[in-house]
């Protein structure tokens, strides 16, 4: 690295040129490329982007959750040290106690044969080397820190007595049982009511402010990540295409997809146009070779270059980057 | 049409019109009720008790063999794309079914022109026709599903939160499609969905469910400026909207393509 003194305590995370391929037949696919960033300390940032941007596959890359045939490269350092090719055992350490991650469907990461009350405790018998009772007072602790109504009767329950907004909370309970540095949650509201999203941002704010933990928000929706992030990252095509602190990003997004993202926003303050505002056409999937900018064929300031010449990850300011020949101007 | 009925508990005393060509908005949380009673209104699931008239008919109370004839013009899609269509089937034969089904007398060619063009009216290429819904993203399995539904002209589409499955940037094109559609095709839509963003701009009038009762009806803009029921006014607060942004129209940004 630089010269530069190194700061006090290691960011929680740090990717260098992250890359995550797949072979198909002679072809190669990518489905993240060449992905730099850095979560500090007690930091809230959100990535943005539709479906198939690569944002998914970055952090599962993280987590070594990947499968086997996955090709990964590149520098992931969480807090400090190196955790990509980690080797079993000491990733199993680090990953769901210091390194948690959240999904979007509960059901599938909740057991559904086992009480709730089993699988939180389970977490702290197996991480914290805790007594199954000490575990279980725990367990009921952290469901009311999550808000959950009536806990001492949810320890007893299935998961599918749960509603979908209740066994978010439990997952998030359960990835701050022993305090991690950091957590990634990985479209945690997509599959509830807009009623409920609400709710459940809130519970991540409020336990982020009671804790030092670090916050990764992934989603396809601006709005959710809007009202968590203080900074945002904007992904396409399995790239960054602009970094900016929250508050600037969405008063004068650079590039264009940013900028279209935030006008897709359902709201109930625009007036009522005869359209609602959405993107053209679909994001490329990972197969679709790269010539020229990614976003160019969907772009309403496409130039000639912009078919051509793929724009590099630039500084726009010391706090905000953005990969596009002819970035908005404020 | 009239439907009242008050089934177990998933409905209770239900009742309410829709004039052909309108499109009636559905707003609330899961578990209200609104996807039973859509349902219920096509005998996909059976009500206990009521009325749903169709027409100058009691949809409840036909045979199995005449409520089969009713349903070429009682449409319905789903809010899992890729789920509600046959995996084995290409495209092609996926539209093709109903005209099977409902049109028996057309002829191959006549058959082929129609399921082109309604390939062509939800915006997929005709090269669609011979590939399988693996093949396509969320949004364009949904285009796929509604135009299985449209191809026979129904009267009435009932769309069972079409859109929330999909990115809140593809959201849009379904909206404005069936927009579209009800405006050329005249038909009358049932909007279900748990988001009143989403509702109001397909709209003419919205109802809003809350634990198997219809709290509110009312006319689009007189309910999003000034809802009734305490529960309307609970969902619209609900609704996320960015943090401090200004009008939209001031900041000079590209505008959405209405695509």
């Amino acid at each position: 690295m630089s010269a530069a003194p190194e700061p006090a305590r290691p960011p929680a995370l740090h990717a260098d040129s992250l890359q995550v391929c797949y072979a198909q037949g002679a072809a190669t696919l990518a489905a993240v490329r060449d992905v730099s960033f850095r979560v500090s300390e007690h930091e809230r940032v959100g990535i943005v982007g539709e479906s198939g941007a690569g944002k998914s596959q970055a952090f599962l890359a993280v987590m070594g959750l990947l499968p086997k045939y996955a090709r990964i490269s590149g520098s992931v350092r969480f807090e400090g040290r190196e955790i990509l090719g980690l080797e079993p055992r000491a990733l199993n350490r680090v990953r769901g106690s210091r390194l948690t991650m959240i999904f979007q469907d509960p059901m599938s990461s909740l057991t559904p044969h086992m009480k709730i009350g089993a699988q939180l405790a389970e977490v702290l018998v197996h991480h914290a080397g805790l007594t199954w009772r000490a575990a279980q007072l725990a367990a009921l602790e952290m469901l009311d820190r999550v808000r959950i109504p009536d806990a001492r009767r949810r320890l007893r329950q299935y998961p599918h007595e749960l509603s979908g907004g209740m066994r978010q909370r439990v997952m998030i309970g359960m990835s701050l049982l022993c305090d991690p540095a950091l957590l990634i949650a990985d479209e945690p509201t997509s599959a509830l009511d807009v009623t409920v999203q609400a709710q459940i941002i809130e519970l991540l704010r409020a336990l982020h402010a009671q804790s030092r933990m670090s916050i990764v928000l992934i989603s396809h929706d601006m709005g959710v990540v809007a009202a968590i992030a203080q900074r945002i990252l904007v992904m396409y095509a399995g790239r960054i295409v602009e970094s900016a602190p929250a508050g600037k990003l969405l008063r004068q997004a650079r590039h264009p997809y940013s900028a279209l993202l935030i006008r897709c926003v359902p709201s109930l303050r625009e007036p009522r146009g005869e359209r609602m505002a959405c993107l053209p056409g679909q994001a490329p999937g990972a197969a679709d070779l790269e010539r020229g900018c990614a976003f160019a064929p969907r772009c309403p300031r496409a130039s000639a270059r912009c078919h051509e010449e793929r724009p590099p990850l630039r500084a726009l300011e010391a706090d905000a980057q953005v990969a596009c020949h002819h970035p908005l101007e404020p | 049409m009239r439907v009242a009925f008050g089934a177990h508990v998933a409905v209770d005393d239900a009742s309410f019109d829709l004039a052909p060509a309108e499109a009636l908005g559905l707003v609330g949380e899961s578990g209200c009720g609104k996807s039973t009673l859509a349902r219920a209104l096509l005998r996909l699931v059976p009500a206990a008790r009521g009325v749903v008239r169709w027409r100058g008919r009691d949809l409840l109370a036909l045979s199995a063999a005449q409520m089969r004839r009713q349903r070429r013009d009682l449409q319905i899609i789903f809010q899992d794309p890729l789920a509600s269509l046959d995996p084995r089937m290409t495209v092609g034969e996926i539209l093709a079914e109903p005209l099977w089904i409902f049109e028996r007398a057309l002829s191959a060619g006549e058959r082929a022109q129609r399921i082109d063009r309604m390939l062509d009216l939800v915006g997929l290429a005709p090269a669609a026709a011979s590939r399988r819904p693996r093949e396509f993203s969320g949004g364009q399995c949904q285009r796929i599903g509604i135009a299985r539904a449209m191809i026979l002209r129904p009267r009435l589409l009932i769309c069972d939160e079409p859109v929330s499955s999909l990115d809140v940037s593809i959201q849009g094109q379904i909206v404005n499609l069936l927009s579209d559609l009800k405006r050329e095709l005249g038909t009358a839509m049932l909007f279900i969905s748990h988001n009143l963003a989403v509702v109001r701009h397909l709209s003419d009038r919205v109802m809003v469910m809350y634990a198997g009762r219809i709290v509110e009806v009312a006319e689009r803009d007189a309910l999003f400026a000034a809802p009734a029921h305490p529960y309307t006014r609970a969902l619209l607060a609900a609704v996320p909207e960015l943090p401090g942004m200004p009008a939209q129209a001031a900041q000079g940004r590209p505008d959405a393509q209405g695509g």
